[in-house]
């Protein structure tokens, strides 16, 4: 009996699959068919669109921009992978397993910004990384005699890192104090019989035992910074120069303000590519864990 | 951190030397907890006070100021006047709602399937569901544009709801999928012998139980329907259909400067919903984004 | 996404552009208007076929425009009075209006799918530099029959007609402002520094260098940089390109000189008043450049030099413009741009701020909705709440007599520049691209990262790489 319901269960996903491919898939198999055209969006390419072959991805692969966006991008998914494992970890390490006054309201702080719609965050750091003394950051600094700094034009990445690390470490934090409450508590006690310290505790048993909470945190932290459009968009619009052009920015650029939809599709399958890369390494990784 | 200390295991210590240790564990604790709070908190304090309080003149609004008198003056602007929150609070909340309920749907089909069958390639279509959401909007907008079109979806809410829902199904397929694995399989076994079809199998005996689970997803692919941004931009045309996002900054333009007191009301109304999630719903939050997490495993 | 939402320049100019420009249709030329109208009408009745022959029924046309509050009201005018004037002319059309996204960018990529997708509004609102790119797309309908056979197209400011011109294709009623400095006279005056007009760059300088020793105030500050958007083009650097004189566009083979002596002296304008210290750098950099330069500093007469046009006596420093400067029109006056042949001159800029989709269902009622727009009975009721250009149209004043009064004279006083300004058509493919480069490059040197020469070669560089071989080229 269960074996003949079960023949017939992956019908249940039918709805959901034709729904992501109608709505999902055929998009994208269109972008990349439009890749391989000069089709734009305006000017005169939007009446005559032709079939070029690979001329996009040639053009891609000589443009420095477009170099620079990548490198922009990997930085910026490092930095926030860095910034986000540290705050993720401490907080997580923190509340896990203890009790003490004030652990609620620091779970619950940590995880605010990330209910926070995206356009709305912008609009909070605009005013928090304003220009000269104005700006909240530095009048907090200004309290300790440090001279107005314009963040968004002197340190971009940091400010763009900066936010996300404000928006995501309660992302991260909430996946590993998962996997911390796991670990089976005998495990921590014998270990504090043996003598371990707390860091190699945390090196030696914690860690490893949430490998896979931290590699799935980085997959799909990875994959958000890749895509990342949003959040820097509104807050620096790519700039100063170009930045902070991450690659999402660099393909909304392309299709939206200079009309070029090929030429941005093929960047974005470039983006897709390079995610793919990183996800099966991630992947490979991770089974590599589970098996 | 040095997580052994609280956890108290004095038999192999000096009792002075814990304590003093304890006692430096839980300053380092409060450090950085407030520290924590600080960076989290520091930002919201402009919008509040520019949304409830007067500016002195001469000052711009988009910074801190020294507020002169509390009001409610841009509240009433963004509510009666010409924010229009109402009716832009209502067609988020429409096409939200409807989003979240048509993702549940479908969701939890596929999650129950996901779960309790094996196929080929399983393994493999799951991680296509989280690979699939990789691929930039922006790059696919004019395509699914033409696509909503054919189905006489642009400017309505109904496509809306739509685009946003099967935007959230993949990560929601996952969430369900891991909350259906915690349901024990036994107990459907039961209902079988007791000969219960299918159907009444998953809405009388996995669903109740999952239910906890069915609202944590609930509650997280609401608030990133609420966030929804790109995707409306482009489909509606028609400004009474404006969702929350998007009329967010009409009423802002004056001349040319920026009334960002009524423009924080706006947003604060905006974020009340996310608030409440916030205040009374946060514990499902995070076990939805565990769940959908642990369902890889 | 707050920091770029304030309104850019070019919408300014735009929506200036379609409100400046009443005409005199109802009042200067009834009769004979309204019967070649209803003739023309006929005509084309037959042979069109969208226009419906059947006379109850009503075609409805749609108008987008951004949904900005003030904008709503200006427009609900003239959509009021088209529907009004329909109905009692017994005419099929009936305009509905359609908001569109707020911002800028937002408002731009929905227009460029709607159009993308053949399901854009009849007639709508664009910006000025999206213009050549949507005619050469084939998105705008050619109006030039329609705007040659309307007695009111001889009342227009013929400097202002090549800004309408796209490609050979007329596609709107163009409208302008006339860009220069505005200066802070009694800000000079008071250091006893020459408020005269320079006339050359080398005179600039000179009056740059005096206000530094002589007051607190900050010598100029022109728009340049990445912060200002499309604005360090549109409102600085084109205008400094173009007073020395050199190739901008090539139109023999229609590509943009991106290399050039002049543009490397127009370059060398922005590397000179950064070295000596009159360009107000940190402020250009900011977010909301133009914040600090016109609502603080200006304003406070800590700068002493803008740039911009006739939307300033109002929208920035006029009673209920951003921030007001009491005595305005006795402290603030205007010079013209310097060059380097000792004429300066007037910049005239403008545009087409509303056109008509190719794809409309009725060219026809939708051309008959931009005339009642233009026309001087509502732009005389618009004129109240929103006034940020000159008219487009000579005899307005004839029909609009407090045209002549309004912003103390000052926009009848552009109007009569309109005669002896100078006007460049920028109108090409491209323009969008090449005014990013420009933000960059300008960038680059007020950073002092590169010089004059390195910040050319580099955009020399960007722009062949993004407009292509075809589009660009070096001299």
């Amino acid at each position: 009996m269960t074996r003949a319901q079960n023949r017939f269960l992956p019908l249940l996903l039918f709805p959901s699959l034709l729904a992501i491919f109608i709505f999902m898939v055929l998009p994208a198999l269109w972008t990349i068919y439009v890749s391989f055209t000069d089709m734009a969006l305006a000017g005169p390419k939007a009446l005559n669109m032709t079939f070029i072959g690979l001329k996009n991805y040639v053009r891609l692969f000589s443009s420095e921009d477009f170099y620079h966006s990548v490198v922009l991008t990997l930085e910026y998914s490092i930095f926030t992978n860095i910034g986000q494992f540290v705050i993720g970890i401490a907080a997580a390490l923190l509340i896990s397993r203890r009790v003490f006054v004030g652990k609620n309201f620091l779970m619950a702080v940590i995880v605010l910004p990330m209910v926070i719609p995206g356009i709305t965050q912008a609009l909070i750091w605009s005013s928090m990384l304003g220009s000269q003394e104005f700006g909240t950051l530095n009048r907090l600094l200004g309290l300790i005699n440090v001279a107005p700094v314009l963040w968004t034009q002197a340190f971009p990445m940091f400010s763009i890192v900066l936010v996300n690390l404000w928006n995501n470490s309660g992302f991260a934090m909430i996946l590993f104090l998962a996997g911390l409450e796991s670990i089976p508590q005998e495990l921590l006690e014998a270990a504090q019989m043996d003598g371990a310290s707390g860091w190699q505790q945390l090196l030696f048993i914690k860690l490893p035992l949430i490998r896979y909470m931290v590699l799935l945190w980085l997959l799909l932290n990875t994959i958000g910074c890749l895509g990342m459009f949003d959040l820097v968009y509104g807050l620096t619009r790519g700039g100063p120069g170009n930045a902070t052009e991450l690659l999402g920015i660099y393909v909304y650029n392309r299709g939206f303000r200079f009309y070029e939809l090929g030429f941005g599709s093929a960047a974005s399958l470039i983006l897709i590519f390079m995610s793919l890369a990183l996800s099966f390494l991630y992947l490979r990784l991770m089974r590599v864990e589970l098996d | 951190m040095a997580d052994s200390l609280l956890a108290s295991h004095p038999a192999r210590r000096h009792a002075g030397d814990d304590a003093l240790q304890r006692r430096l564990t839980l300053v380092l604790i409060y450090l950085v907890l407030i520290l924590f709070s600080l960076f989290i908190l520091i930002p919201f304090l402009w919008p509040f006070l520019s949304a409830f309080t007067t500016k002195p003149e001469n000052v711009s609004s988009l910074y801190l100021y020294w507020p002169k008198s509390f009001t409610l003056e841009h509240f009433n602007e963004a509510v009666n006047g010409r924010g229009q929150a109402l009716t832009l609070l209502r067609n988020s909340l429409l096409s939200t709602v409807s989003a979240v309920l048509l993702a549940l749907l479908f969701a939890s089909l596929g999650g129950y399937a996901l779960s309790r069958s094996d196929f080929p390639l399983k393994r493999l279509l799951m991680f296509s569901l989280l690979l699939i959401q990789i691929i930039p909007a922006t790059a696919t907008v004019l395509p699914l544009y033409l696509i909503m079109r054919q189905f006489h979806m642009t400017d309505s809410m109904a496509g809306v709801s739509v685009g946003v829902a099967v935007g959230q199904l993949p990560f929601m397929l996952w969430v369900m999928k891991g909350f259906v694995d915690t349901v024990p399989l036994e107990l459907e076994e039961a209902a079988w012998l007791d000969g219960a079809t299918s159907l009444e199998t998953i809405t009388q005996v996995v669903m109740p139980l999952a239910l906890p689970g069915i609202g944590a997803a609930s509650i997280l692919a609401f608030n990133s329907a609420w966030s929804a941004f790109f995707l409306p931009l482009i489909l509606l045309s028609d400004s009474e259909k404006f969702t929350m996002p998007l009329g967010l900054f009409r009423s802002l333009v004056a001349y040319t400067n920026m009334d960002y007191g009524m423009l924080n009301a706006m947003a604060l109304l905006y974020m009340l919903p996310s608030f409440l999630i916030f205040l009374f719903a946060r514990q499902y939050l995070i076990r939805g984004t565990m769940a959908g997490a642990m369902a890889g495993q | 996404m707050s920091t770029r939402n304030s309104l850019s320049r070019r919408q300014f100019l735009s929506t200036a552009a379609v409100v400046g420009g009443g005409a005199a249709l109802a009042a200067c030329a009834p009769a004979a208007a309204t019967e070649k109208a209803a003739q023309d009408q006929s005509n084309t009745k037959a042979e069109s076929p969208t226009a419906t022959p059947a006379k109850k029924e009503i075609v409805h046309l749609k108008y987008l425009t951004a949904d900005r509050e003030l904008g709503r009201k200006v427009k609900e005018i003239a959509v009021d009075a088209f529907n009004a004037q329909m109905e009692k002319d017994g005419k099929p059309w009936r305009v509905d209006s359609v908001f569109g996204p707020a911002t800028d960018n937002d408002y731009r990529a929905k227009l460029t799918v709607d159009a993308a997708a053949s399901t854009i509004a009849d007639i709508f609102d664009i910006y000025q530099t999206d213009l050549a790119d949507f005619a050469a797309a084939g998105y705008l309908m050619d109006l030039r029959k329609y705007l040659e056979a309307w007695p009111e197209w001889g009342q227009i400011y013929d400097v202002l007609k090549p800004l309408g011109e796209f490609d050979g294709k007329l596609v709107g009623v163009p409208g302008g402002s006339t860009m220069t400095f505005f200066v802070r006279k009694d800000v000079l005056e008071k250091a006893g520094i020459s408020t005269e007009q320079p006339k050359t760059w080398e005179e600039f300088y000179a009056r740059c260098d005096q206000i530094k020793q002589k007051t607190d105030a900050k010598p100029v500050g022109i728009p340049g940089g990445t912060a200002w958007g499309g604005g360090s083009f549109e409102e600085g650097f084109k205008m400094v390109w173009l007073s020395f004189n050199g190739p901008i566009y090539d139109e023999s083979d229609q590509k943009w000189v991106v290399s050039s002596p002049t543009l490397l002296k127009a370059f060398a304008v922005y590397e000179k008043l950064t070295k000596s210290g009159w360009l107000t750098v940190d402020e250009l950099l900011a977010t909301n450049p133009w914040e600090p330069i016109k609502y603080q500093e200006f304003p406070q007469g800590k700068c002493a030099i803008v740039t911009g046009g006739e939307w300033q006596w109002t929208f920035d420093w006029g009673p209920d413009g951003a921030t007001p400067i009491e005595g305005l029109f006795e402290k603030v006056m205007r010079w013209e741009w310097p060059t380097e042949d000792g004429k300066p001159f007037t910049y005239v800029d403008g545009g087409v701020g509303t056109v008509i989709s190719s794809k409309t269902v009725d060219a026809e009622g939708a051309f008959e909705f931009i005339k009642v727009q233009t026309s001087a009975e509502v732009g005389c009721k618009q004129l109240p709440i929103y006034i940020g250009g000159p008219s487009a149209f000579k005899d307005f004043a004839n029909s609009c007599p407090d045209y002549k009064t309004i912003v103390n004279g000052k926009m009848y006083e552009a109007s009569q520049l309109f005669g002896s300004g100078r006007v460049y058509s920028f109108n090409k493919v491209g323009l969008e691209k090449i005014a990013d480069g420009i933000a960059k490059a300008t960038e680059d040197i007020i950073t002092q990262k590169k010089t004059a020469q390195e910040a050319m070669d580099s955009f020399a560089k960007d722009m062949i790489d993004i407009l292509g071989p075809e589009k660009a080229k070096k001299l």
